[in-house]
Order: C-alpha cells, then sequence, then structure tokens
C-alpha cells in the first residue's frame, strides 16, 4: 500500500496547519510557520511505523470491543453469582488466545 | 413571476398564448435550472478557524433577481477521535445558514463530535434569497477543535475495508 500521507501527517504531525488535496504529496498545501514542511521522503520513510501504529490501534480496539462482548458479561454474571471466577477467568482466555500475535 | 398551481381553463389546444399568460406558465415550472458539484476525492485538514473544503463549492447564476435558491449537499467526513467539527456554508464570503449567538461558541451551519472509523454522513438543505443575477457560488468551509478532518474517508484508510465515498453540492434556482 502506497504511503497514506494524511495518516502520517496526523500521527507524526500533530498541532500543525495543513490541508492536502486527493491523496499525493504534490496536494499537501504546509500552512504551519512554526514546523517546516516534510519532505515526500520523510513521509515516505515515517509510513512503515505509522501503519503498524494503525494496525496495532485496530487491533487494540478489536480486542477491547472482544472483551465487552465475551468476557465482561460474564464478569458480571459472577458477580451475580449466575457464573464462577473460573468460567469468567477462561472467557478473558479466550478472547485473549483470539488475539494472542 | 405568477406561479399558478393549475393551468387556467382557457389554455386549450390552439390557444395562442399571450405574454403574460407564458409567464405564468413559466412560473408553474419552479425549478429553473439546476447545477451540482461532486467531491470524490479526498480532502484532510487540521484548521482550527474555518478554512476551505477544496471541491465543495458550486457557482449559480439566478435568471431572475426574485429567485430563490435551494442548496442541497451532502458532505461524507470522519477525523480523530473526540475532536469537535464544524462545517459553515458561505455565499461568497458571507456565511449563511448558522444557529444563534450563545457565549463565545462558534455559530456554524452543522457540527459535532466526530468517532473513529464512523464515516459521518450529513445533509445540508438550505434556501437562499440571493436577490442578484449575478454568478454566485456556495461554499463550505470547516473547522477542528484539534487533529486532523477527513472528507470522503476515515482516518483508518486500509484496503479492503474502509470505504472511499462521494461528497455533493447542488444549487437548485427556484422561481419566486
Amino acid at each position: 500500500m502506497s504511503t497514506d500521507y494524511a495518516a502520517v501527517l496526523t500521527y507524526r504531525y500533530p498541532g500543525t496547519l495543513w490541508s492536502l488535496d486527493g491523496d499525493d504529496y504534490k496536494g499537501l498545501d504546509w500552512q504551519d510557520e512554526e514546523t517546516a514542511k516534510p519532505t515526500k521522503a520523510q513521509l515516505d520513510k515515517q509510513w512503515p511505523e505509522v501503519q503498524a501504529q494503525i494496525a496495532l490501534e485496530q487491533r487494540n480496539a478489536a480486542m477491547r470491543a472482544a472483551y465487552a462482548q465475551y468476557s465482561d458479561p460474564v464478569f458480571f454474571q459472577w458477580q451475580r453469582g449466575e457464573k464462577t471466577e473460573a468460567e469468567w477467568r477462561a472467557a478473558v482466555a479466550a478472547v485473549q488466545a483470539q488475539f494472542a500475535e | 413571476m405568477a406561479t399558478p398551481t393549475t393551468l387556467p381553463s382557457s389554455f386549450v389546444s390552439g390557444t395562442v398564448l399571450t405574454a403574460a399568460q407564458l409567464n405564468n406558465l413559466r412560473g408553474a415550472f419552479r425549478i429553473i435550472q439546476v447545477v451540482q458539484t461532486t467531491k470524490t476525492d479526498t480532502f484532510t485538514g487540521t484548521s482550527t478557524s474555518l478554512a476551505d473544503i477544496t471541491g465543495m463549492s458550486v457557482a449559480i447564476t439566478p435568471t431572475d433577481s426574485t429567485s430563490k435558491v435551494l442548496i442541497v449537499s451532502n458532505i461524507s467526513f470522519n477525523g480523530n477521535n473526540g475532536i469537535v467539527y464544524g462545517i459553515q456554508l458561505l455565499r461568497g464570503s458571507t456565511a449563511i445558514a448558522q444557529g444563534d449567538t450563545a457565549g463565545t461558541r462558534p455559530r456554524r451551519t452543522l457540527g459535532g463530535t466526530i468517532t473513529a472509523e464512523a464515516l459521518a454522513n450529513v445533509g445540508i438543505s438550505w434556501l437562499d434569497s440571493p436577490a442578484t443575477t449575478s454568478a454566485t457560488t456556495y461554499k463550505l468551509q470547516y473547522s477542528v477543535s484539534s487533529g486532523s478532518f477527513f472528507i470522503n474517508r476515515t482516518l483508518t484508510d486500509t484496503d479492503p475495508t474502509y470505504p472511499r465515498v462521494v461528497s455533493t453540492i447542488t444549487a437548485f434556482e427556484v422561481s419566486a
């Protein structure tokens, strides 16, 4: 996948003023007066790290959703005496196994 | 321009209509012209004050100064989770369609809080009275509290899941 310049700028240059028309670097209008306009090469170099960060954030979000859907209800059932602690821990382990690297 | 809702009974086959009758007949056709701009590419910006959204403008030249112009727009956008956005409709450089003044809160056409990865699709409809027969441009501007504002895409924009979409702004000249 080619560099997502908007994503790189968003993740690596927070608080700066710019706009990007389309997806290409040539559409970048850098308006920030305190930070120098990054070059295309600089942004291209940072893209793999940003891509990994986005993937990690997506994984963490999916994991949080899985806990909420599968193990959190079991926790509350355990608190009400409807399930055992072991069942809750098993549900947590199942979610962790689903997202194991 | 007069605006009859039904044709007069005198309008029968073979009748030669007078100028006034023709004008009345023309008035029955309320939508005189339609101009649309579609934006299919993306735009991203970080401005905390109102700034143009490239490609979200439409120009119309009313045929009559009494005409109204109906602006209909659909905008799809996303941004950093939890940031506050505002979108403003302008005629030329004049902001139109704004909420009332309330303290120091910004007056905007619409606004709210962005949820990560939830592509928002919002609509604007506004009936304007430009009172001119000169070319008139309507456009949209945006502002965000922080972070980035994405048009036609989400912040997370990876193959093959996340859609690229379209935004439009349409101007209808409506006879008075």
